[in-house]
């Protein structure tokens, strides 16, 4: 079976010529449903383009990205649009809420590009809502909520429309140590839970808590590994049960 | 669709939070708007006011003996007025024939004596074109006019030259005409309206002399000893002004045939200019210049929405990113921005309707210039479109440029 992201030699070039700079300099990166994976690195180590590559925020200057088997590297904005909004739950460090939006209604957005109906639309961001605990404060725009709070409408945001991926671009950079543990206690429960989690971080205490860790410097892959035992290693490939189906929904939005 | 209503929605939460810098941008297209409609009533006010007063002359017409085949002794007859008066009862409103002495004419009472011109005509004068209703007494008879009475009909101004108050019915007054003099007694007074009067205090101050009305029975011409027996023109009014022609078509073809002796053109009819020709275009023009004035100020106005809106954009840039990031379409981002400038200037042009609308009323209701403005709903309909429009051209420009931010430069910002 096909692994759930599979990247090849890919570069990412910036001011080709003279003053070029390789942020990605020949990656290649297979990672399988339901890893829970760190990826690691100084700033301008090129984690962030790597990241936003993964995201499908960006294409690659050449090599292949493969998404479920499907090569994303050439696909035009609108289909990556999709492929973000089906298959890529977004964390930022800066929480990224819309700020005149309530928290429900943050949640909702990615249904709402999905054409989701209202009615089940809004069960399912409440529902999300209420498993990061914050059921009681579905109405409160992000400035009346704390940072972890707003980090949590994040998480709700992120996993409310089930995509297998979960992005976390420094989730906890900007949290205290109590918030940081509550963010980090809900990933591992997404993990655990059957989601592949991807977080981004240069941080090495988060690092520990992952089960793998890719560590990039100058753009490339300078190590691999898996750590925390008793976990099977290597990757084991598995699908994630979807709870309810988004292949009946997932084209509304097409037109 | 229903998607389409998720980002109208999406644009209404942002005006609504930014309310003070939505209402701010809506002001141009709100004074755009409340100008093309409150000017292009005042106009349509005008011109209904020039055309009614046109349409009023329109309906009479006047039908003249031809100068080049008239003999002295071929007139108008009270009998030809008696006869088209019953053949045409259906379709006009009056007719009359009336005439003026050649000779001088003086009035006198204790108060004074007076130059005047008297009308020497029939019963029928009574609702001639022009003249105002007679509030005391009444017109004099059919029977007056064959037996020749000194009876007459005066004004109130005229009451008040003669005998200070207007309470004068049943009043003698001296007439001197053609060397004989008569004493005439008042039947009835026509009102005065408050224009003549103003009028009038301004042809005094010019050293006119004062303006005498009386009317009395042509019979009476023999009296003076200036015998009448016929009138040179008549004057028809017709109910509706569509018929004039064929009516007075008619008219002329009756009076012809009444006095066949003479051939075949010995009347004429004679209209008086086509005033709705000659205001109407004029009167478009206008409202079409002051409408293309109303056009800049609201092109002006879009300029502002689509400034606002690419600020709004830069500003958002990061909302912008994050939408983008979650799986909006650049279609999605752009039916959103479309939406918000549509709705803000669409918001504008109803608010400007109303006020302009409100300003309408007002200015009827005041009375300013005696303009009864009326509001236009075409004017109303292109306003709505207008700005609509106004709004969703100046918005692609920034919506475009929304659209066009790819995510991670949009999420970069901080």
């Amino acid at each position: 079976m096909e692994p759930l992201i599979q990247i090849k030699n890919i570069h990412k070039i910036y001011n080709p010529g003279e003053n070029e700079v390789r942020a990605l300099d020949g990656v290649d990166l297979e990672i399988g449903y339901g890893e829970f994976v760190g990826i690691i690195g100084h700033s301008g180590s090129g984690k962030s383009t790597l990241m936003n590559m993964l995201g499908c925020l960006d294409t690659p200057t050449s090599g292949r990205y493969y998404l479920k088997g499907q090569d994303v590297s050439q696909l035009s904005d609108n289909q990556l649009s999709d492929i973000r909004n089906r298959e890529i739950g977004f964390i930022f460090q800066g929480f990224n809420l819309i700020a005149n939006l309530d928290a429900l209604s943050n949640v909702e957005l990615p249904l709402v590009y999905r054409g989701i109906p209202k009615k089940e639309r809004k069960r399912l961001a409440s529902l999300a809502l209420t498993k990061v605990g914050l059921g009681k404060r579905m109405n409160h725009k992000p400035n009346e909520l704390s940072g972890g709070q707003q980090q949590r409408v994040a998480v709700a945001r992120a996993v409310a429309a089930q995509p297998p991926i979960i992005l976390a671009d420094e989730p906890t950079g900007n949290l205290d140590t109590k918030s940081t543990r509550e963010i980090m206690d809900i990933l591992k429960g997404l993990h655990k839970s059957g989601r592949t989690v991807i977080i981004i971080t240069h941080d090495d205490d988060i690092a520990r808590e992952v089960d793998r860790v890719v560590r990039i410097i100058d753009g490339k892959v300078e190590a691999d590994y898996r750590q925390n035992t008793g976990k099977p290693s290597p990757a084991v490939y598995r699908k994630v049960p979807v709870p309810f189906s988004m292949e009946s929904v997932s084209d509304k939005e097409s037109s | 669709m229903e998607q389409f209503f998720e980002y109208v929605k999406m644009a209404l939460d942002n005006i609504m939070a930014n309310k003070g810098r939505s209402f701010l941008t809506m002001l141009g297209i709100i004074i755009g708007i409340t100008s093309v409609v409150t000017i292009v009533s005042i106009g349509n006010g005008l011109k209904a006011d020039v055309l009614d007063a046109a349409n009023d002359q329109n309906n009479t017409f006047t039908i003249q003996i031809n100068p080049e085949e008239t003999t002295d002794t071929e007139l108008v007859k009270t009998e030809d007025l008696s006869f088209l008066k019953d053949t045409l009862a259906d379709s006009i409103s009056s007719i009359y024939v009336s005439a003026y002495s050649n000779s001088n004419c003086k009035v006198s009472t204790r108060k004074g004596s007076y130059d005047c011109a008297p009308v020497l005509t029939t019963q029928d004068y009574e609702n001639a074109q022009y003249t105002s209703p007679v509030i005391l007494g009444k017109y004099f008879t059919e029977n007056d006019v064959l037996s020749g009475m000194p009876v007459c009909v005066i004004d109130e101004l005229t009451a008040l030259y003669l005998f200070g108050n207007t309470d004068v019915i049943g009043m003698n007054f001296e007439m001197a005409l053609n060397n004989s003099i008569q004493y005439l007694t008042i039947v009835g007074v026509r009102e005065t309206s408050e224009e003549f009067l103003e009028a009038e205090k301004q042809y005094l101050a010019m050293g006119m002399d004062e303006s005498i009305s009386i009317e009395m029975p042509y019979t009476l011409s023999q009296v003076f000893g200036e015998p009448i027996d016929g009138f040179s023109s008549l004057s028809i009014t017709v109910k509706d002004q569509e018929h004039a022609a064929r009516i007075s078509q008619l008219a002329v073809n009756i009076l012809n045939s009444r006095h066949q002796s003479q051939g075949d053109n010995l009347f004429m009819k004679q209209r008086s200019i086509d005033l709705t020709d000659m205001f109407g275009p004029i009167m478009d023009g206008v409202t079409a210049f002051v409408a293309l004035v109303a056009a800049i100020s609201l092109v002006v106005g879009g300029i502002g929405v689509m400034n606002i809106m690419l600020v709004s954009v830069t500003e958002r840039t990061r909302e912008i990113g994050i939408r983008k990031a979650l799986g909006a379409r650049t279609g999605s981002i752009i039916t959103q921005f479309l939406c918000e400038s549509a709705i803000i200037t669409g918001l504008g042009g109803i608010i400007g309707i109303l006020l302009g609308a409100g300003l309408t009323a007002l200015i009827t209701a005041l009375g300013i210039g005696g303009i009864k403005a009326s509001l236009s709903l075409p004017a109303v309909i292109v306003a709505t479109l207008f700005s609509c429009s106004v709004g969703i051209i100046f918005g692609i420009y920034p919506a475009k440029k929304a659209a066009a931010l790819s995510p991670i430069e949009a999420l970069r910002r901080m």
